[in-house]
Order: structure tokens, then sequence, then C-alpha cells
């Protein structure tokens, strides 16, 4: 366990977990969940237990532009896989790797001038506005430059915060 | 003056015998035989009188004091006995109070027509009678003793239902369902008398020796490159029904020099019988997980580490451990791999006795999209279902591969794709063996020469290695 520099993502979560109790589950994934050195940025993956978009731009909302105490960045996404994807082996999730799968994210940008466009390192995806700052992405569940490291052939680590 | 319409419809301030008719308050009744007011607006025939079929149960009564009616959707609520499974039809119940030094609260089932006396153990009356209170919520009777010269604690009575330990499969080691006394206090694991220990299991599990009935044992082990850095103590708290915790219970100190910690929780029982545990082994029917806490000295606030579900436990779930295992599980590698001569180092010599490696390169050019071949070697089986997780950097992006470890063998895994580096005479690649949490299993430092090429041109640099590209923007 690596708990003692994300002091921001545990407030954070403490502070949703005060307000919406269980309903959500709350992820590391991604380079730190890794545990690779040099990782970019802590990837929180939220799953919702009663898959309702309604709180989700809040929720995803207070995650938005925050840092943790060594200045990196806290990229927070609602992926409803979840369940189904931590349960796969590393040759179930190379079967499924070219399934497009859903990521919900917070952007007060707009996201959509990617919309269809073929990426060199996600290969695809697609941005569909949901509602005001809430953001529906469409990829691939592996994306091409993550099957160059092999990581479509590897269980994918989720460690529950 | 026309007649005017005065509406009487609240009545359920009751009967109000005590004021004259005329000072009563509007919703109140003056006289009132044989009627009911429990529903707003609603006046109602009390019903008849039906002979309840059971034995008359003589009792000691404190007047006032000790007659309880619940319903509930289980029956058989009269008797407690372990693995009773008692189904979900519904009975209802009297709780009677026998308030001398006998101890007991009597429970009269209407399904069964029967006494019995499953609350037992506020015998103290030093202050005299009990005079019992009852209050049922959740789906459990509490009874408090209102003398309070008397030192009975509250107790609590419920139908427990829980599938503990379940194992990956879904299997559970113990099932509960079954009435359950307990204390009504949410207690620590000090006071439920169950030991917690610190166990160091960098080296082995715990011994038979360790182990012990009534007793938790955090075993911890650490890891290179973490973000420990300190004296940090740990400590556990039961976790109750309705997610309600008891206090902390301190098991130990740890010092970590920026490591990664891990701990692995052992729930002792007397006796191994797999899939037929019978008694509940954290001493309260009621606890149904467990959480890790950690202090960083010398702070006195304690922060949640992990909670520990005694249902489902973690992505693996529980595992039955016996102490002839205490060596089990821990890596050995073979160190007995020699390299290739592709992969010499500027020596030109390869790595020899090693336990995981880059075991050949297709080709060791300077920023050539070639493959290589690792090699693992695995001296003792991990355990039934083990994978770990093979990962070389060093090459222009890290490369990941599943290695089973479950038995002795030397894996070999053929066909990696990778890019090479830039030249040099000596640069270093790293191979890791990481266990199904990327802790370190096996760590290796490989320096192999990468020659040079003149009409290589780098390979142009991307994203991060992340999963999303911050902030949800997609921008890798």
């Amino acid at each position: 366990m690596k708990e003692d520099m994300v002091v921001e993502v545990h407030n954070i979560i403490n502070r949703l977990n005060q307000k919406y109790e269980d309903r959500f589950e709350f992820y590391f994934t991604g380079g730190y969940a890794r545990n690779e050195n040099g990782f970019r940025d802590y990837d929180v993956a939220i799953y919702d237990t009663k898959d309702d978009n309604k709180n989700w731009e809040y929720l995803l909302g207070e995650f938005y532009k925050k840092k943790e105490s060594d200045g990196k960045p806290i990229d927070a996404q609602i992926s409803q896989y979840i369940p189904e994807v931590m349960k796969m082996t590393g040759k179930e999730l190379y079967k499924n790797r070219d399934r497009l799968v859903k990521r919900y994210t917070y952007s007060d940008k707009d996201l959509s001038k990617y919309n269809g466009q073929i990426r060199k390192d996600w290969g695809y995806v697609k941005y569909m506005n949901i509602d005001g700052n809430l953001w529906e992405k469409e990829i691939m569940l592996v994306k091409p430059k993550h099957r160059k490291m092999g990581l479509d052939r590897v269980f994918r680590i989720y460690k529950r915060i | 003056m026309p007649k005017q319409i005065y509406k009487i419809d609240q009545f359920h301030g009751g009967l109000n015998n005590n004021s004259d008719a005329r000072d009563i308050a509007e919703n109140e009744l003056s006289e009132a035989a044989d009627v009911m007011v429990d529903e707003l607006g609603k006046i109602t025939m009390m019903g008849g009188i039906d002979a309840q079929g059971a034995a008359a149960r003589t009792n000691q009564i404190n007047p006032g004091y000790g007659l309880f009616q619940f319903s509930h959707d289980r029956v058989d609520g009269h008797t407690s006995a372990a693995a009773a499974d008692d189904p979900e039809t519904g009975a209802d119940y009297f709780a009677f109070s026998e308030p001398d030094t006998a101890g007991t609260v009597d429970i009269y089932s209407a399904e069964d027509t029967t006494w019995g006396s499953p609350i037992t153990g506020m015998t103290n009356n030093t202050g005299g009678l009990r005079k019992d209170a009852f209050y049922f919520v959740d789906g459990a009777l509490r009874i408090s003793d209102g003398e309070f010269g008397n030192t009975n604690v509250n107790k609590w009575y419920g139908y427990t239902y829980a599938k503990l330990f379940q194992t990956a499969a879904g299997t559970p080691e113990l099932t509960l369902s079954q009435w359950s006394l307990e204390n009504q206090e949410l207690k620590s694991f000090t006071d439920l008398s169950i030991t917690v220990d610190l166990n160091d299991c960098s080296a082995a599990s715990p011994s038979s020796g360790e182990t012990d009935v009534d007793k938790i044992i955090l075993g911890w082990w650490t890891a290179e490159d973490g973000d420990w850095n300190g004296s940090y103590a740990l400590g556990v708290t039961p976790v109750y029904i309705g997610g309600q915790e008891g206090p902390i219970t301190e098991a130990g100190e740890v010092t970590l020099f920026n490591q990664i910690l891990n701990v692995q929780v052992f729930v002792c029982h007397p006796s191994i019988q797999s899939g037929t545990v019978a008694t509940h082994p954290l001493g309260d029917n009621r606890i149904i997980g467990i959480n890790i806490y950690i202090r960083s000295f010398p702070s006195e606030d304690w922060y949640i580490l992990k909670e520990i579900d005694l249902k489902t436990g973690g992505k693996f779930g529980w595992d039955e451990y016996n102490t002839t295992e205490s060596g089990a599980g821990f890596w050995s590698g073979t160190a007995d791999i020699d390299c290739d001569s592709s992969v010499n180092d500027s020596s030109g010599a390869a790595l020899q006795n090693a336990s995981v490696c880059i075991f050949s390169l297709a080709a060791d050019t300077e920023y050539a999209s070639t493959t290589c071949v690792a090699k693992v070697g695995i001296d003792a089986a991990m355990g039934a279902g083990r994978v770990g997780i093979l990962r070389i950097s060093g090459f222009v992006s890290t490369v990941y591969r599943e290695v089973d470890i479950s038995s002795a063998a030397t894996i070999t895994l053929s066909g990696i794709s990778v890019v090479n580096p830039s030249n040099g005479n000596k640069k270093k690649f790293t191979i890791e063996l990481l266990d199904e949490n990327y802790g370190l299993l096996e760590k290796q430092i490989q320096t192999i020469e990468i020659e040079v090429d003149a009409d290589a041109e780098p390979p142009p640099t991307g994203g991060g290695d992340e999963d999303e590209g911050g902030y949800g923007s997609g921008s890798t």
C-alpha cells in the first residue's frame, strides 16, 4: 500500500462518502496502482452501485483540476464496467480488448472536437456531452499504447480506496 | 342564527380523564371504552380477546415493567440454536422478564405457542428487582435494566445471518443463520477477549506457536520503492452489522524506510474444519468486518488503512491457512538461468545464474523494433491459481507479461515486442517479477550493450503511460 502521499484523494473521497454513503466505489488504477516509477497522475476509477448519472457531474467535479500532495494531478472517471473487468484474467482481457466501453469524465472544455477522430494512441475515442460539464467518452477497453506495453495480456489492477 | 358545522376528525390525543371534559384538547377524549385511536383520524374497535394457547408462565413480576410485544420475520425466536436457519415466515412474540437473580427474559412465540428463555445473564439484583425497558428496532430487541443500582449490561437479541469467510468460489467457511444474544455494547476486540498481534511475515507466515484461539494476526511485510517512511502503529476495529464500529485495539508498531507496506489478515480458529467452522471466531455474531487503522508517530490521529470484509474478503476471497503451510507462497527463484550471447554486456559476457532476465534479444541495435525472450525461474510453487507479472523497463516502453507462478518451472516468454533504447555500452534494464498486487517478488538489473545504428531515429514520444490523459481530457 502506498497511501501515505495520497492525502487529497482521500480527503475528497471522505467528503463524497459522507454525502453519498456507500453508493460509490473508488479504486486506484493505472500507473500508480501498478507501482510504476514516474507515474504521471493518480487515476481514480469510480463505480456507481446505483448506475444513475444524476449526481455524476457533481461527483467528478469534486476531483476536477485537483492535485495530490506531490503536485501530480488527480484524474477521476466513472467506469460502470469495473466489476466485470476486475474479474477478467489476462486472457479474458485480451479477448475483450477491442470492445468499446464508456467512461464518464468532467471537463469545462468542449471535448467533442475530437468527436470520431482517429487518435494515434487511443485508436478510437468519441466524446458526447451528457449534461453541463459531464462527458461520455467511448473508447476501446485497451488502447493501442497499452497494447504495445502488453497490458492487454495482464489482468487490470483496481485497488479499492 | 343558522346552524354551523364544527368538524372533529382528530382523536389521537387519547383518553384524558384528568382534566375536566370542557378543558380537554380538541383531539382528546373524555371517555373511551373498548376503542383504539392509534391511527390518525380513526376510532376503531379494540377487538376481542382470545386464548393465547400457551401454558401459564410463573414469573416473578416487578409491577409496571417487564412485558413487551414484538413481531419478527424469523420464527423460533423463543429458542436460540447455532445454524438453526429459521424460516422467514414471521411470528409474533412476547418478551416477559424474570426480574430476579434468575436473570432471564422469557420469550413466548405465538407461532409455536411455546415459552423459551433465550435471553440470559441479567442476574444482578443489587439494587432490587430489574426494571427492564425494551426497545425493538432494525429487527433486534434491546433490553436495558432501569434499576440503576444493578450492574446488568444491556442486551441485544436478534437474528444474525451472514456467510462469512467466503472463498474465491463463493463458498462460506461459516454460515451464521440463527437467533443470537449479545451484549448491546459495540466492544473493541480487547473487550471481546480477542488478541490482536502484528507478525512479521517477511520470511514466513505465522507458525503454530504464533496462532491461537481468539486471535487476529496482522501479517506484514514490505516492498521497495514505497512512500512509507517512519514509525507507524497499526490498529483494528470490529465492524458490526449496520456498519457500526467498535473502538480501536492497537496491534503493534512497524518502522518503514521508503517502503511499501503489505498487510495480510489471519483470523485464528481453534481447528481447521473445511466448510464447517461452527462458531464465530471473533466472539460476537454481529461482527462482519475488520477495519485496519494506522497512526504515524508521534501523531495521535488514526487513519483508516483498509476495510476487511469478513464475508467476501478481497479480490481473491478468503482461504484456509494451516501453519504447516507457513513457508508456502514465498518467492524462491532458481538462480540458474544463463542468458544468451545476444544480451551480452560491453565486456562480452551475458548475465549468469539469474532467476528473472531478458534471455535474448533478436536485434541489439538502437531504436530497433524487435522482440525479446524473457525467462522466469520458479524454484518453489507459489500456490494454486497464483499469477505473477513480469515488468521489463529500459526499452522505449515498459512492457508487461503475465506469468503462471503456481508451479515450480522455468517459464519462457517469447516474442515480446520491444523498441530498443539509444545506444550504449552499458544500457541498464530492470526486470521485475511482481505479485497480484504489483508487489515486488524479484528484481534483476541487467546490463546489455546496445549497438549504434547511424540510420536509426528515435521513435516519437507519446503521452504518459497512464490510462487517462489528465483531468479526463483524453489528451494523451
